[in-house]
């Protein structure tokens, strides 16, 4: 029964994303939501999966 | 998705052998009929007990497991039961066994039970941290509301309407939790988690170089500040939560002995008038005794009366005597003994005339005038007063007074015999304690009202430095500036969103909910739909663009089955759902609609029926090729049951 359809929370946040931050990298937002989706009951893991999506976006914009 | 497949139940509950249900595969509905006492509930009970290893009774209590094994069996010795699930979900076979096994020949109580736990996936079996992730992710418990339930957990949904209610509160938060908010919740949580963390990094970095020094101090410094009136803000929260928790306590506590409750209120209130009767029969038996000591007057009254009025006369009849004596003697005489004047003879005649017929002055009258002027003086002197009426009002008073006490100790009797299963210094107790913890629930919210407000202002100037420190330009500042920047970002969408997708859900939630409501309603043509609420409450919407405020115990039940079938629909969570006799509060026309929509809520629906509500024939017309599947709990004896498939 675990969430299995994130597709309305990806376009929520998608939709927040082009209003507000539209230079914010988008892959970034749907890397930290399938990382809360797959760690809902291990905050540790969720922050470590949301760090290593930060490296990731970091690099994509030029490794900074 | 979740699909049951297979349920084996043994020794619980009035199952006592092995009993076994197959659940087809395929969307569609699963009936199984049963008369009360059968076992329907415990059916119920058995699947969440699989899942969550509890069974929960009347009023959601969970039961003591050591008062579930089967009692047929456990007059023979045989305790303790098993339950076996078998599902699908996600395309992956599990096989879910629970066991509660007695440690002890004769057990007593839970602490006499080792329960065992066993979760196949596939054909490997898992460890039990393993075990336990899987199965929360599965089937979390903090949703099984909204999948196991019977009609008294679909009252509970008007707590939603209530936006102060604590389990309105709760039941809130489980909706969310089916909904998929708590995803962005914790993302929101993290992403401002990991942007503070940066925003020290910056700060540190900021403070290695000259040109940024004071202000990378600074921001160090602020970031610090506003860490620990965040660390503040989670105290009071975590405090406030605790008070809550403590408020939900008594108020449930109170709600359990509320019948006591009013009893202990009208023993107060019969104690305090007794008190107060006994209290005004000794002031009036003062004011009695003040009234007694003069009261003698009002019986001597009368005699005195008559005593006066005879001396009167006898002193007005020995005065006149007397007179007569001076005037016959000045006749005689011819001369006044008292103004000492002679007579001259038509005087001496008028005299004689005046006493001519009375006789001699009796000498002991005479002499008894001063006896009698005594006399009356001292009857002249006494008082006459009459308080009578007075003590008849005091003594009727005092009788009335004393016929109360009694009444009411008669009374007091009555209720400390009522009170005498209850605790009333426990309840008086946790009356207090209600109203000194909304007190301090009170001034909790506005210290974290205060603390948020210094959270905002420490925001603005941590805002304000890292602006000028990214003018200063330096690159390994700009680097950490550009990760709390990313991180700062992403936190401000998932805050935004959470609130958007909370709202967009209830829109979706609220237009499902109605199509449902519509559908199972009789009065289809007098409503509109159904209006939600911020805590997801649902309020029937007349055609006439009203609400209507005052419904029927049974429309409650339509519209919580409209928010089930709903939040089903609108969820990430998807799974079966096995209702226990859920048409308790609802007539005919009502019940045959939500068996016609059960298909439109779930997949899978497990319905778990009493045949006065619904009969076969009629449950096979109005489902048709949906009704896949149909059993029924036959009794073998008060104490046993069997689970036969119908067809």
């Amino acid at each position: 029964m675990q969430t299995v359809n994130l597709s309305d929370i990806l376009q929520t946040v998608e939709k927040i994303r082009m209003e507000r931050h539209p230079d914010l990298d988008a892959a970034f937002l749907v890397d930290v939501v399938e990382a809360e989706q797959a760690n809902q009951e291990d905050d540790a893991e969720a922050l470590h999966a949301v760090q290593l999506a930060v490296q990731k976006s970091l690099d994509r914009l030029g490794g900074v | 998705m979740l699909n049951l497949t297979r349920l084996e139940v043994e020794g619980f509950g009035p199952f006592a052998d092995l009993q076994i249900i197959e659940f087809p595969t395929g969307p569609g509905i699963t009936v199984i009929y049963g008369e009360n006492m059968r076992g329907k509930t415990s059916l119920l009970n058995a699947i969440r007990y699989a899942f969550f290893g509890t069974v929960l009774g009347r009023s959601s209590r969970v039961r003591r497991l050591h008062t579930i094994s089967n009692r047929e069996l456990a007059t023979l010795g045989k305790f303790g039961f098993s339950v076996a699930l078998f599902f699908e979900h996600d395309g992956q076979e599990y096989e879910l066994v629970r066991e509660c096994l007695p440690r002890i020949a004769i057990p007593e109580s839970d602490a006499d039970y080792d329960q065992r736990v066993r979760l196949r996936c596939g054909t490997m079996t898992l460890g039990p941290q393993e075990r336990d992730r899987i199965l929360q992710q599965i089937f979390p418990s903090e949703v099984s509301r909204f999948f196991l339930f019977d009609g008294e957990l679909l009252q509970e949904y008007e707590e939603l309407l209530i936006s102060e209610s604590d389990s309105g509160h709760r039941i809130s938060e489980a909706v969310e939790r089916i909904l998929g908010v708590p995803i962005i919740k914790r993302g929101r949580m993290h992403l401002t988690q990991l942007s503070e963390d940066a925003d020290k990094l910056a700060a540190r970095e900021a403070s290695k170089h000259t040109e940024t020094q004071g202000l990378g101090n600074s921001l160090q410094q602020a970031t610090e500040q506003r860490e620990a009136h965040k660390n503040e803000l989670t105290r009071l929260n975590a405090d406030l939560q605790v008070m809550t928790d403590e408020r939900a306590e008594i108020e449930r506590y109170l709600q359990s002995v509320q019948k006591y409750s009013s009893i202990l209120n009208e023993r107060d209130d019969a104690a305090t008038r007794v008190k107060e009767a006994a209290r005004a029969e000794i002031e009036t038996r003062t004011e009695l005794q003040k009234v007694m000591a003069t009261a003698w007057r009002s019986l001597l009254r009368d005699p005195v009366s008559a005593a006066r009025e005879s001396a009167q006369t006898e002193t007005e009849k020995a005065l006149n005597s007397l007179r007569m004596a001076f005037r016959a003697e000045a006749a005689s005489a011819a001369h006044c003994g008292i103004c000492e004047q002679d007579l001259d003879a038509a005087a001496v005649h008028r005299l004689r005339e005046s006493v001519a017929g009375a006789g001699e002055p009796s000498p002991q009258v005479v002499a008894g005038i001063a006896a009698t002027l005594a006399q009356l003086g001292s009857l002249g002197r006494f008082i006459a007063t009459d308080s009578v009426g007075e003590v008849r009002l005091l003594w009727t008073r005092l009788q009335s007074l004393r016929v109360e006490q009694v009444v009411l100790e008669d009374k007091l009797k009555d209720l400390n015999t009522a009170l005498s299963d209850a605790d009333a210094s426990a309840i008086r107790g946790s009356r207090a304690s209600y109203a000194e913890i909304l007190e301090k629930i009170t001034i909790q919210k506005r210290a974290i009202e205060e603390q948020t407000q210094k959270i905002a202002e420490k925001d603005n100037s941590i805002q304000n430095l890292k602006r000028r420190i990214d003018a200063a330009g330096k690159s390994d500042v700009l680097a950490s500036q550009a990760r709390a920047r990313l991180l700062r970002n992403a936190a401000e969408v998932f805050s935004a969103a959470v609130e958007r997708y909370k709202s967009d859900l209830r829109k979706r939630v609220e237009t499902t909910a109605s199509e449902l409501f519509l559908s199972m309603t009789t009065e289809k043509h007098d409503y509109a739909g159904l209006t939600i609420n911020e805590s997801y409450g649902l309020t029937i919407r007349h055609k006439d663009g009203h609400p209507e405020d005052a419904r029927s115990a049974g429309a409650e039940h339509v519209v919580a089955l409209a928010l089930m079938g709903a939040l089903q629909r609108n969820a990430p969570l998807r799974g079966p759902i096995v209702m226990d006799s859920p048409f308790g509060r609802l007539d005919d026309g009502h019940t045959s609609n939500v068996v016609q929509a059960l298909p439109l809520m779930a997949d899978q629906v497990v319905l778990l029926v009493y045949e006065g509500e619904v009969g076969r024939s009629e449950m096979r017309d109005l489902l048709g090729g949906k009704l896949l599947r149909e059993y029924q709990l036959d009794k073998i004896s008060a104490r046993r049951t069997n689970i036969v498939p119908v067809r």
